[in-house]
């Protein structure tokens, strides 16, 4: 889960008349500045949807985490949540371990992650979507991997057993903050003049 | 609102889970919407404990807490340990419960359902209706075949009529659809498969609604005036119901039964009340905000229908007769909240022990509680006036 929070501050006169429209219109103009945001954050991610979506798998990660945005407001400001597992972990980066708990698959707990290799006809998918799979393992490397029968019949190697996977950090999966920032004075200005000639 | 990224999966937990052997065709065609929108169900699924599995692993999904590949291995896992077979023709395809393609359909149309719900309910407010009182629908997700919107769209324009709508014609197969937000083409049968004022409008359609501002629905000649849509209320916080007519007498109580109490067929239609812990909890909260709200909670149990009519002296009262809460008897003291869901069970008492009337009030007690509740003037309804749990 990501929350991004958002407060504006601009300067001079248009500062001023900011300053005034959040005095009037304080909860509305919170409201707005969250929905603008929330808004940016679902376009962001449906453009990263688009570009790094892998044809045949049947969901698309960024184009669930842009239906999972939401807003709430807060005094002087918004917060935008994108409750979608694996969101955080792209954006901060870290390490993933084996949660220890009992697999559903082999009814042991888990120590090692199974990470489908690319083009094996595994991605998108877990251990649980195939039957009778096998470890072969290597005592010397230490290395081991988990195979089975493949989606079209064939035997062989589906996913690479690990102790941990690491992933860079990735700013990139949300928008800038100028763009939040400029979103959010969009949508107020929208409020001021809808405020005044709607 | 409450925590809004918990309300995709609140959405989905408040629904029914509903074992049925009803294609998706004879769902759609028999099972009244009313029933049909708080149910959790998949077609030609009878394994109850694997609906109710799949639907709070779902809704972990819907609070950040799960991924779909996770929760497809445990739901063909678990119908392999009911030792759920396909038949030989169907396997590996959409009527084969344990299938990559059903299981997959299940999770994303509940996850996008749920999630745009969760939209939908954020934008029903004053200031957002007036920024961007209008929505267009548009391809967020490719498709090998897509459907032809272009056609659905215009046709439905064209069965609103002039005047009957504010929606853009359609040029191209992109669109533009482009309508205010509460325009009755949303909700429209050849736009919207499911008539949820919500996304998906259809199975697996890759569209998606997003806002448009009011200046620029001035400019596509959508918003005209200076009237905008007022933000609608959830249509889960009130009693729904949809005509009974039609709808086979065993599939209607078969659907009614595992509602337990949130569902009655009374007067030709069929009623559905919101959960009640769910609206427990949202009365208690817009009390505790010094916001207005009145919620049902259920209908009133028929041993208490009748003991109410007798006992305040009135004619009779229908089945759909509800049991309400209103945020003013939570705020006053006379209604103990503090344990929602007692409060919940004890408003809609299956058998209370002692009943009498009072004041023009209805006295339910039992070892635990007292429960009072007065006939409203506006709507066959019991409100509840009071609620006390007995101190241990």
């Amino acid at each position: 889960m990501i929350d991004i929070s958002v407060n504006l501050e601009e300067r001079g006169l248009r500062g001023f008349v900011r300053s005034l429209q959040w005095t009037l219109q304080g909860p509305a103009a919170s409201e707005v500045v969250g929905e603008a945001c929330a808004d940016l954050t679902r376009g962001h991610l449906r453009g990263l949807a688009s570009r790094r979506h892998r044809p045949g798998l049947p969901h698309s990660f960024y184009g669930r985490a842009a239906d999972a945005v939401v807003s709430e407001p807060v005094k002087g400001g918004a917060v935008i949540t994108v409750p979608h597992e694996g969101l955080a972990l792209r954006y901060y980066g870290g390490t993933v371990r084996p949660s220890g708990r009992v697999s559903l698959v082999t009814g042991r707990p888990i120590t090692r992650l199974a990470v489908p290799i690319t083009g094996k006809g595994a991605d998108g998918k877990t251990p649980g979507d195939f039957k009778d799979l096998f470890v072969i393992a290597s005592r010397r490397s230490g290395k081991a991997v988990l195979a089975g029968r493949k989606p079209g019949g064939k035997v062989g190697i589906l996913f690479a057993l690990v102790k941990s996977t690491r992933h860079t950090a990735d700013k990139g999966v949300m928008p800038a903050d100028t763009d939040y920032e400029r979103a959010a004075s969009d949508a107020l200005d929208e409020l001021l003049t809808e405020t005044f000639n709607g | 609102m409450a925590d809004p990224a918990a309300t995709a999966a609140r959405y989905l937990a408040g629904k029914q889970a509903v074992v049925t052997a009803l294609s998706s065709d004879e769902i759609a065609e028999f099972v009244p919407q009313a029933l049909r929108d708080a149910s959790f169900f998949s077609a030609r699924t009878v394994y109850a404990e694997h609906l109710s599995e799949t639907q709070a692993d779902i809704a972990r999904l819907l609070a950040g807490g799960k991924g779909p590949a996770e929760i497809r291995a445990a739901m063909k896992i678990r119908l392999a340990a009911l030792g759920y077979r396909p038949d030989a023709a169907d396997e590996g395809g959409l009527k084969d419960l344990s299938s990559d393609i059903r299981t997959n359909l299940v999770i994303a149309m509940q996850e996008a359902e749920a999630r745009g719900y969760a939209v939908w309910r954020s934008q029903q407010t004053d200031a957002k209706m007036t920024v961007w009182p209008a929505q267009e629908l548009f391809r967020a997700e490719s498709r090998k075949v897509p459907r032809d919107w272009r056609a659905r769209w215009n046709e439905a324009r064209a069965d609103l009529g002039e005047g009957g709508t504010s929606a853009t014609y359609a040029g191209g197969p992109s669109g533009p659809f482009c309508a205010l937000k509460h325009d009755a083409i949303w909700t429209h049968p050849r736009v919207n498969r499911f008539g949820h004022p919500w996304t998906p409008f259809d199975f697996q359609s890759g569209m998606r609604l997003r806002n448009v501002k009011a200046s620029d629905a001035r400019a596509m000649r959508v918003l005209t005036g200076r009237g905008r849509p007022a933000p609608r209320r959830d249509p889960f916080d009130t009693v729904r119901s949809s005509s009974a007519a039609g709808v086979p007498p065993d599939v209607l109580a078969a659907w009614v039964e595992a509602f337990k109490g949130r569902a009655v067929v009374s007067q030709g239609r069929v009623w559905v009340a919101p959960d009640a812990l769910r609206a427990v909890r949202a009365v208690a909260a817009a009390a505790a905000a010094g916001a207005e709200a009145v919620s049902p909670l259920g209908f009133a149990p028929g041993s208490v229908l009748a003991q109410a009519a007798a006992l305040l002296g009135l004619k009779d009262l229908p089945a759909h007769t509800a049991v309400r809460l209103s945020a003013v008897a939570v705020r006053s003291g006379a209604v103990d909240a503090a344990d929602p869901a007692a409060l919940a069970a004890a408003a809609l008492p299956a058998v209370p022990s002692a009943a009498s009337a009072e004041g023009g009030e209805l006295v339910l007690r039992t070892r635990a509680s007292e429960l009072r509740l007065r006939p409203a003037a506006d709507a066959p309804a019991l409100d509840v006036a009071a609620y006390r749990r007995e101190q241990p």
